[in-house]
């Protein structure tokens, strides 16, 4: 597989060559960015994301203005309403709280939860490896072993040991540094590994000789290279974050209710299964639409930086 | 997601065996027409459940094969003298026979014991006449010996019990005066004064261990016995069922024991598998996984559609109730400490909130119609029962207008706030009961209505246990089974806070006395009289809010005949179990 | 054999080990509190007692004295005790281990079995709707939640067809039946429905890198000579490209070694299976801290264990890596 450095070296060396242009002048992003452009799965995906996004950030605006519930409004007589109920249109859970509200603040709690971890696991993750591939020896070898040592122990075995610390107290916050605190350690892999690959390239070099610090070679020249693959990491990483969270719902390690998640309101739904299976189905369908839609646009993504195995 | 029987393992951890004074047909006994139209729905229905499987009179008893039952926590111990949860009473009531028992509808049988003894007119000896014929499975005789050994284990001279630890020795250190052997087959049992709950909480509940094999055992340390392998894997047993083995986080498997003294029963083999939640409890009721579980209020209903089991319901001894802080010298929540428990305010505050719950709504939404409205402290079982006490319909508005007067008036935000101080708190509850999780958010909506802010947080099963003792707790909601006899001192009694139940820290020095009288005297309609008062009084000033009387929902498998289950006859007191057979015989 | 890179390697593994075990004494100790492995906040316990349990297990050292101590029982192979009822980590570990490594390994097997005949038609009838139906297919099967694909399946296999037929077609619960089974056929049938849940994830993604690897390697220079020279497709298909497109899919079950232990959690909890994921589980849910140390300790050890032999197997396999 051809690596990003190459192609970004080329890119690259236009840049530093200052318009002594090899080739015809459009960069290495604008190429990938019209590849992805023409990608429709993609692109249908990305609007699916942005959708969410929306919809999550306008949550508290579409509860009182659309559907005029909020999320822990009881309304006790009329449970287990089916959808097109008056006043309920996608029906009511087992006290009578709306559904489509709570769905709606449920897009916020994961992918809440999905965005700030990558967020986090990209900035933690990006910092560490940049240091580690870029200074080398000592630093590279505490660094990464500090890694290997997150690496190593399971996933869900330290979600639940620290989610068992943080558990009269689980939130949004909470719940995204646990996640994170695994999720970094792959990323500074990752960004480590670029680094090590790009850091002896000519340009940079080049660009050392000519008097350049560390810090203007790792901002400026280092993380920019970097990026196509974190971008990557993070679309891909999306949907992973929301199913984990899922799953520390149905252990009982996540956000608890009333709050909405769709992962808890899928578990919790499981009992009423045989008789408001529209309880069950819902939130199930908003994750596997998330989640699918994160992973597509992960791969467009991928596809866009390096169109060599579509 | 633990809890033994659908709802929660708590109640069974402080499940008490009370004494009820022989009764002979205790629905005849039962005050009150709302306990008598519950508890003869359930009979009935019990009792129609039953009919069905009863027409085994005329069947043809099969032997062998095994029952598999449902369990949704492990057992912790096999030794009745340390365990406090069912799943572990459950299996140890099959493997240790006890001198006496009850039957499902709380009457004392006798067992090992000749007949039920009457204490004697001192009121406070009671003498034991032992059969000649029981034999431990090892051929040694069952003697007055080994019961006076097990007794040595909790209290007197012979051990040091405390540090064996038994969860009876501070009951015992207080109430139990002697246990002596008469001869090889007389036991005499003696309590300080006169103590009615003495047959019912100390003797059914502690059979009797093998002293032969345990002496040793208990000699070499007192602090080491609660660790014997004996415990896990007992070699010798009394009962009808003998140890086979465990499999961990699976089973517990015991197998026929052939030499019980009342005949080897019918079936070869009894599991009792571990089952993670109320969901896989249904569904492998429903594939034959499981011939026996609980089932969830939010599954009964479905599991009228599976073809293959029957399902049973009863009015079971027991209460779904919430509890206040209400110890304004409680350190660790001194703000709730000080709403609940202010001595001009607290009463109205928590008389207030209990108006504001429609417990009518709870029973038929959250409990999907399985469970009464509680109107009173003791539950529908109990001959105790009183329906002369404050009664609290649903009033919101009345609940509003009580918190004003209280001082309590609406803050910025909505929340009512007085002296600076918010109505704030939590609510806690354990995890895995869903009718439980569900009914606190029922409860912080029902108060937030009237400005009332109440955060519900569901908490793992141990840590709530834990309140019990550390009381680092706003309010708690839960569940309590209670046994035959209509005593209240685990829960209500000062001297058991912050060691028994009384979380609360309701210290109400004409309750103590009126607890302490009731269990001292032996006449039941002198004791009823009594707990007429205590009902009265709990009702008026509150310490806890009773919510719901959940009604025991059980399925059994059709190919299960004579499973005797009943109100009192869930856990370790079976005494039909050797009569249990099954029609495929596998 | 490059023994000077295995050596390397295993050194670099200790401190990792070490680290490991840091981290969940740390963490273990953050929960802050008193613990008494055995007898866990018993008020009737008099002071005096829990003093001297609590001088028993040297809970009245210094921290780093007690983690010099939880170390050395480490490099002993002692794990700790239950701080609930005392019992050993390690005999938990012998009881269920078995259980669970079954369960990942055939998951495991059955994803390599399926991932490589779907990759390999995916990639020769590329661009077909065959291919665009499994990709499709591969990348819906990434998007479900594993509790949610394990209940569903129960219902589907188990508890409808009992419903219906009398009888349930797989068991939905456990490793064996609860009463006369444990024969190898019983524990089959207990091991298909969780396999095949574990299975779905490293099945989506192995097959679309088998898919990718394939055609990577049918777009080298030396298949095309094998076509040039008048190979039949077939030979160049199974004899030459599929061994050379299937050795980069074991670096990818690697990387799952050492996922082993800890892999099948969920599907342990959804199944009932009496595995080490399980149990951590539930230990955790009693909050039995010590137990969930040990037990996460342990599972990291093997973790660790897992990646070297992953990277001999690596070195042995292709000879043209080397540590540079």
């Amino acid at each position: 597989m051809i690596s990003q450095g190459q192609i970004a070296e080329t890119a690259r060396l236009a840049g530093v060559l200052e318009g002594a242009a090899t080739r015809p002048a459009q960069s290495f992003w604008s190429e990938s960015w019209e590849r992805l452009r023409a990608n429709r799965a993609g692109m249908l995906a990305a609007a699916v994301i942005a959708f969410m996004a929306v919809v999550a950030l306008a949550a508290p605006l579409l509860s009182a203005l659309v559907t005029h519930h909020n999320f822990h409004e009881q309304d006790i007589q009329n449970n287990f309403a089916p959808p097109l109920f008056p006043g309920h249109v996608l029906g009511t859970d087992e006290i009578g709280r709306d559904t489509l509200t709570r769905l709606i603040w449920g897009a916020q709690v994961s992918l809440g939860v999905g965005f700030l971890t990558v967020a986090i696991s990209v900035v933690v993750g990006t910092s560490v490896g940049l240091s580690a591939g870029y200074f080398g020896g000592l630093a590279d070898d505490v660094l990464m072993r500090l890694v290997d040592v997150i690496l190593s122990i399971p996933r869900l075995f330290l979600f639940i040991l620290v989610g068992i610390l943080f558990f009269r107290s689980a939130s949004l916050v909470s719940l995204s540094l646990v996640i994170a605190s695994v999720g970094w350690g792959a990323t500074a892999r990752l960004v480590r590994g670029e680094v090590l690959s790009i850091r002896n390239r000519d340009f940079m070099l080049a660009t050392r000789s000519l008097g350049a610090g560390h810090l203007r070679l790792i901002l400026r020249h280092l993380l920019p290279n970097t990026l196509p693959v974190l971008i990557v990491a993070a679309s891909l990483g999306v949907g992973g974050v929301i199913l984990a969270e899922a799953a520390l719902d149905y252990l009982g390690f996540g956000i608890h209710p009333p709050t909405p998640s769709w992962g808890n309101m899928l578990s919790n739904a499981q009992q009423y299964f045989t008789h408001s299976i529209w309880l069950v189905f819902l939130p199930g369908v908003c994750i596997f639409i998330t989640v699918l839609a994160a992973n597509l646009f992960g791969n467009a993504v991928r596809d866009a930086f390096d169109p060599r195995l579509r | 997601m633990t809890g033994s029987d659908g709802r929660d393992p708590g109640f069974e951890q402080f499940e008490r065996f009370l004494d009820g004074w022989s009764r002979r047909d205790f629905i005849r006994r039962m005050g009150g027409a709302a306990a008598f139209a519950v508890f003869a729905a359930g009979g009935l229905e019990f009792l129609e459940a039953c009919g069905g499987n009863q027409t085994a009179q005329s069947q043809n008893v099969k032997k062998g094969g095994h029952l598999t039952e449902g369990s949704l926590s492990d057992p912790t111990t096999f030794n009745g003298v340390f365990s406090t949860d069912t799943a572990s009473s459950t299996i140890f009531g099959m493997m240790f026979a006890s001198l006496i028992d009850l039957k499902a509808s709380g009457d004392l049988i006798p067992v090992i014991a000749k007949e039920v003894p009457k204490v004697e007119s001192d009121q406070l000896t009671y003498k034991f006449n032992l059969r000649q014929d029981v034999k431990w499975s090892d051929g040694q005789p069952l003697t007055a010996d080994d019961v006076v050994f097990t007794y040595s284990l909790m209290a007197g001279s012979t051990y040091d019990y405390k540090a064996i630890n038994s969860r009876y020795w501070p009951d015992l250190e207080q109430y139990l005066d002697s246990v002596k052997a008469l001869d090889k087959y007389t036991v005499v049992m003696k309590t300080k004064v006169p103590y009615a709950p003495f047959l019912t909480g100390y003797v059914i509940p502690v059979p009797p261990l093998p002293k032969h094999v345990l002496e040793p055992v208990v000699q070499k340390s007192a602090a080491d016995f609660r660790k014997a392998d004996f415990n896990f894997a007992p070699t010798v047993v009394s009962g009808p069922f003998m140890f086979d083995r465990w499999d961990k986080s699976q089973q517990v498997v015991v197998k026929a024991n052939p030499g019980h003294f009342l005949g080897r029963p019918n079936l070869d083999s009894y599991v009792i598998k571990t089952v993670s939640d109320g969901i896989a409890i249904a569904n492998q009721l429903k594939t034959g996984e499981i011939d026996f579980g609980g089932i969830e209020p939010s599954l009964w209903d479905d599991m009228a559609t599976a073809g293959n089991v029957n399902r049973i319901t009863f009015g079971a001894p027991g209460w779904d109730y919430y509890a206040y802080n209400m110890d304004p010298a409680n350190a660790r929540r001194p703000v709730t400490g000080k709403i609940f428990g202010d001595p001009a305010t607290g009463k109205t505050v928590r008389q207030a909130l209990y108006y504001a719950v429609d417990r009518k709504s709870l029973a038929d939404k959250v409990y999907f119609k399985q469970a009464d409205v509680a109107t009173t402290v003791e539950p529908p079982t109990s001959w105790a029962l009183s329906t002369n006490v404050t009664k609290y319909p649903y009033d919101p508005k009345k609940a509003s207008d009580m918190l004003d007067q209280a001082g309590w008036k609406a803050g910025p935000d909505g929340i009512r706030v007085k002296d600076g101080v918010r109505l704030s708190f939590e609510v806690i509850t354990n995890v895995g009961n869903k009718a439980r999780e569900t009914t606190i958010q029922v409860l912080a909506e029902s108060w937030k209505k009237i400005g009332v802010e109440a955060q519900p947080k569901p908490i793992q099963f141990t840590e709530y246990v834990k309140t019990s003792t550390t009381r680092d707790f706003d309010m708690v909601m839960g569940g309590i089974a209670s046994g035959v006899d209509p005593d209240l001192s685990q829960i209500y009694h000062s001297r058991v806070i912050g060691k028994g139940l009384n979380r609360m820290g309701y210290h109400s020095p004409q309750l103590d006395d009126m607890l302490d009288k009731a269990v001292q005297v032996l006449d039941q309609s002198k004791r009823k009289q009594i707990y007429a008062q205590v009902q009265q009084i709990l009702m008026d000033d509150l310490p806890a809010g009773m919510l719901v009387w959940p009604r025991a929902l059980v399925a059994v498998s059709k190919r299960v005949q004579n499973f005797g289950i009943g109100p009192f006859n869930r856990f370790q007191n079976r005494p039909w179990l050797k009569d249990v057979f099954v029609t495929d015989g596998k | 054999m490059p023994w000077k890179y295995l050596l390397r390697r295993l050194l670099a593994a200790i401190p990792v080990v070490l680290g490991v075990s840091l981290i969940t004494f740390v963490l273990m100790h953050a929960t802050g509190g008193d613990y008494v492995p055995g007898i866990s906040d018993d008020p009737r316990l008099s002071k005096a007692t829990v003093d001297a349990l609590r001088h028993e297990y040297g809970l009245d050292q210094p921290w780093w004295v007690q983690y010099g101590l939880w170390l050395w029982n480490i490099v002993h192979g002692d794990f700790g005790r239950s701080m609930i009822d005392g019992t050993k980590v390690t005999a938990h570990i012998a009881d269920r281990l078995p259980n669970t490594l079954e369960l990942t390994l055939t998951a495991i097997l059955m994803a390599i079995l399926i991932s490589i005949p779907v990759g390999v038609v995916s990639a020769l009838r590329r661009g077909t709707k065959v291919d665009n139906a499994l990709t499709t297919m591969s990348v819906a099967g990434v998007a479900v939640p594993e509790f949610w694909l394990g209940l569903m399946l129960i219902l589907l296999v188990a508890v409808i067809p009992a419903q219906h037929l009398g009888a349930p077609l797989l068991p939905s619960s456990g490793a064996t039946s609860s009463f006369g089974g444990g024969d190898p056929l019983d524990r089959l049938a207990h091991l298909i429905l969780p396999a095949i849940v574990l299975s779905f994830t490293y099945l989506s993604i192995w097959s679309r890198f088998t898919r990718s690897s394939m055609l990577e390697v049918l777009s080298q220079d030396y298949v095309r000579t094998a076509r040039a020279k008048g190979m039949g497709e077939r030979r160049v298909v199974y004899q030459h490209a599929l061994r050379n497109a299937v050795v980069p899919l074991v670096t990818l079950v690697g990387l799952e070694l050492p996922g082993l232990v800890s892999g099948g959690l969920i599907v342990e909890v959804v199944f009932g299976w009496p595995g080490i994921g399980r149990f951590t589980y539930e230990r955790a849910l009693a909050f039995d801290y010590t137990t969930v140390m040990g037990l996460t300790t342990f599972a990291a050890a093997l973790v660790v264990v897992g990646n070297l032999v992953a990277d001999v197997l690596y070195v042995i396999l292709d000879p043209r890596i080397r540590y540079t």
